[in-house]
């Protein structure tokens, strides 16, 4: 399997970009030459040379460091958002499936309730009543993006409930909660893993999305949705501003959008 | 006259260079069943598919597939829409996948028969009936206006069946036409692949069902990886079985018959 | 004794009202190898499926010496469980496609009889040879065996319990018919060194002559005859048992 999917160009790239993003958030603090915040009028929208390799922005700060912080800021909020819902989705989607008719149909309810609603909005109701700072921004995308994956998961456990190895489990003695943890979560592991790897991706939108909106995050953050937006006024003059904090979302959730899809090809081939 | 010979026909799988099916030949006439039997593994539906051109690049094919005359391995584009689903027909194990589930039946039939003969549509509607009526199937309207999924597996075969009688195909390909069914049956589904050979068109049947071989009454080779191991009138080899597989075929084919009940 | 006392099962699909079981009635006896026979849809699945205790009866009740055993029974005693045992009818299926052969044989007892990892491991392999299964499958899944190995697995999950009932839903459909033969000959030599009392399902008359101590006949949700078997099939006499051996021969 692991070979399989390193023979997988798709799989690889992904991989690829999603290491880069991982090692210029973990290794920022190294690699930066300049503190992010370091504002030096004197150095505003300096042209890149040795000691500003992308040159500053319009506050003359580093405009490297604040890209390779801005990952930390992108990836520290997704990745902890990514394991919460995980894990509320797989409690809260077994839960619908086994749970019998009741439970499916209130937690089913609920859900539909929450998807009807675009998820940005949500988030930014939520962000609107709890205030700005990381744990808001966290909560907020839980909220907006919960359903979903409480119901792909009720989904694909409904669809492994109907079939014969469960119902031959039940016949060996397995209780609900066995058969739960033993049986239907690593079976529908794989597809629930691509659709958590598509996941990252929404969430590193979702991040930027707010700090371009000027939601969330404290203001003046290095975050690339922030750049974005505090780049927006100089289009023309200083399109590079624009550009770096852009190819950076970019790489980013295409490294796991890639890497999520390629891995779905790669399970759907198994036997 | 219409007459399928293959000769020597060997299937190979390339990446292994393994033969799954070595020196296959046999001879159908006109009017003539052959069936081909063996367990899962032995080639007969390797066989089958090479006989309709559906082996992809994996398998390598040698020998020779002939009918009437035109050779069948290595035809181009053009000239398999002539053959297949007009002379040759095939009826597939699970019925289901041969047809859109979307589409009612009568709308499929008729665009084959559309494909591969000049009527109108008038005579096609009534050549339908007939086939489908030939074919064994009661209330022709409501089979012509139903979706394939709400038809039973049974009757699905029959629809199959029909569209190779509209068409005048000269040969019938089934495979396994009996292992979805119940026994109570399979002797009906037999049956009508019989009143197509009394209409003149070849039967090359695939079954691991010896029953269903008898009832057919025709032509049989007993298959096993991929090779000959028997041959002859269905009910004499079922009768004197020689080679010592055939024999436990036999065996199998009714156990009550032949081992009595299992604890004497 | 499990009896199956005059169940009736009703399922409702679109509208109309099917009964799948009409006022059925069968007993399973220990040591007697029962077989029910039925074309598809005569409701022998829902008969057996009532009397393995996953299916709750809509009326009528199924009796384990005495006590219902409709659902949730299974789940809340785990005797019960162990004591009455079902192979589905297809083998791949009913097997976890994650599961190495080990896992899902060893699968019951560590649900119903809390081994220690010693006794368990043996008790696997001598499953394990019971079902002629070599012992070098044990680390292997699911969908690396041919379809008798994968029923031989599922027959090996069944017993390891040492079940006083135990239940075959269609044994050989979909295997070859050198396998069948093969599977019938185990499941015969298993029912007699067990002494259980074991109940098959089949739409074949040719299996049901082959095996049986007793054969029930099913038709459109009721059973039309139930008889000792002797050897003699003439022994049927309902129409339908006798259209049903009719139809076995190829020539009728």
């Amino acid at each position: 399997m692991v070979k399989r999917t390193l023979r997988n160009p798709q799989a690889v790239i992904g991989l690829l970009l999603i290491l880069a993003v991982l090692s210029a958030a973990a290794l920022a603090p190294l690699l930066a030459p300049h503190d992010p915040n370091a504002a030096d009028l004197t150095k505003k929208y300096l042209a890149p040379c040795a000691d500003y390799p992308l040159g500053a922005d319009e506050l003359g700060r580093c405009e490297l460091s604040r890209l390779l912080y801005g990952a930390r800021a992108s990836l520290g909020i997704s990745l902890p958002v990514l394991l919460i819902l995980a894990v509320l989705g797989l409690f809260l989607g077994t839960l619908s499936a086994c749970g019998g008719q009741a439970m499916d149909h209130v937690l089913t309810f609920i859900c539909d309730t929450f998807i009807a609603f675009p998820q940005l909005v949500i988030a930014i109701a939520v962000i609107g009543i709890l205030g700005a700072g990381v744990r808001s921004v966290i909560f907020a995308i839980v909220v907006a993006m919960w359903a979903w994956f409480a119901r792909m998961v009720r989904s694909y456990a409904a669809l492994e409930m109907g079939k014969d190895y469960v119902l031959a489990a039940r016949l060996a003695g397995c209780g609900t909660i066995k058969l739960i943890l033993l049986h239907l979560i690593p079976n529908i592991l794989p597809q629930f893993l691509v659709y958590l790897s598509t996941g990252v991706a929404s969430s590193i939108l979702m991040v930027s999305g707010f700090a371009f909106l000027g939601l969330g995050l404290p203001l003046e953050t290095a975050e690339w949705g922030g750049m974005l937006s505090s780049a927006r006024g100089t289009l023309y003059s200083h399109p590079e501003m624009l550009i770096y904090p852009g190819v950076c979302i970019l790489i980013a959730a295409a490294g796991f959008n890639l890497f999520g899809e390629a891995l779905r090809d790669l399970l759907e081939g198994e036997p | 006259m219409s007459e399928l010979v293959v000769d020597n026909l060997t299937i190979t799988l390339r990446k292994e260079n393994r033969a799954l099916v070595s020196g296959l030949s046999f001879r159908l006439g006109a009017g003539e069943s052959l069936v081909l039997l063996g367990q899962s593994g032995c080639g007969k539906s390797m066989s089958c598919r090479a006989v309709m051109g559906l082996l992809d690049r994996r398998f390598a094919v040698d020998g020779s597939i002939t009918l009437d005359g035109t050779e069948l391995t290595g035809l181009r584009e053009r000239e398999r829409s002539g053959i297949y689903g007009r002379r040759i027909a095939f009826i597939p194990q699970n019925p289901m996948t041969a047809l859109d589930p979307s589409v009612p039946v009568e709308r499929q039939m008729g665009e084959t028969l559309s494909l591969h003969t000049n009527l109108s549509r008038a005579q096609r509607r009534g050549r339908l009936r007939q086939a489908l009526a030939g074919a064994g199937l009661g209330e022709t309207e409501r089979v012509c206006a139903s979706r394939p999924g709400m038809l039973s597996g049974g009757m699905l075969q029959r629809v199959l069946i029909a569209m190779a009688l509209s068409t005048g195909a000269e040969l019938v390909i089934a495979d396994e036409p009996t292992t979805a069914l119940d026994v109570v049956h399979r002797n009906e589904i037999v049956d009508t692949f019989a009143a197509l050979q009394e209409r003149g068109m070849s039967v090359l049947f695939v079954t691991h069902d010896f029953a269903a071989a008898l009832r057919l009454d025709g032509k049989i080779l007993v298959m096993r990886d991929g090779a000959v191991v028997e041959r002859g009138s269905t009910r004499e080899v079922y009768a004197l079985p020689r080679h010592e597989y055939t024999k436990a075929l036999v065996r199998a084919a009714a156990l009550s018959k032949g081992a009595g009940h299992a604890d004497r | 004794m499990l009896i199956a006392d005059h169940v009736t099962k009703i399922y409702q699909g679109s509208g109309v009202a099917a009964a799948a079981v009409k006022d059925a009635s069968l007993t399973l006896t220990p040591g007697e190898l029962t077989v029910l026979v039925g074309e598809s849809g005569s409701g022998k699945s829902t008969l057996c499926r009532m009397l393995a205790g996953i299916t709750a009866p809509g009326a009528g009740s199924v009796l384990l010496d005495g006590r219902s055993i409709a659902p949730p029974a299974r789940r809340k005693d785990r005797a019960l469980c162990a004591a009455v045992q079902m192979v589905l009818q297809d083998g791949k299926s009913a097997l976890d496609p994650r599961f190495s052969v080990y896992r899902s044989i060893a699968e019951p007892i560590r649900n119903l009889l809390h081994l220690p990892k010693g006794e368990e491991r043996t008790l696997v392999a001598s499953l394990m040879e019971q079902v002629e299964l070599p012992a070098e499958l044990r680390k292997r899944r699911a969908a690396e065996l041919s379809g008798g190995q994968q029923k031989r697995v599922c027959i090996a999950r069944a017993l390891a319990t040492n079940p006083r009932y135990l239940i075959f839903d269609e044994a050989t459909s979909g295997l070859d018919v050198l396998v069948k033969e093969k599977i019938l000959a185990l499941i015969r030599d298993v029912h007699k060194r067990s002494g259980a009392a074991t109940l098959m399902i089949t739409h074949d008359m040719d299996v049901a002559l082959y095996m049986a101590d007793r054969i029930a006949v099913m038709r459109f949700g009721e059973i039309v005859e139930n008889r000792l078997y002797s050897g003699d099939p003439a022994c049927l006499t309902h129409p339908y048992s006798r259209l049903l051996l009719e139809k076995m021969d190829p020539y009728a």
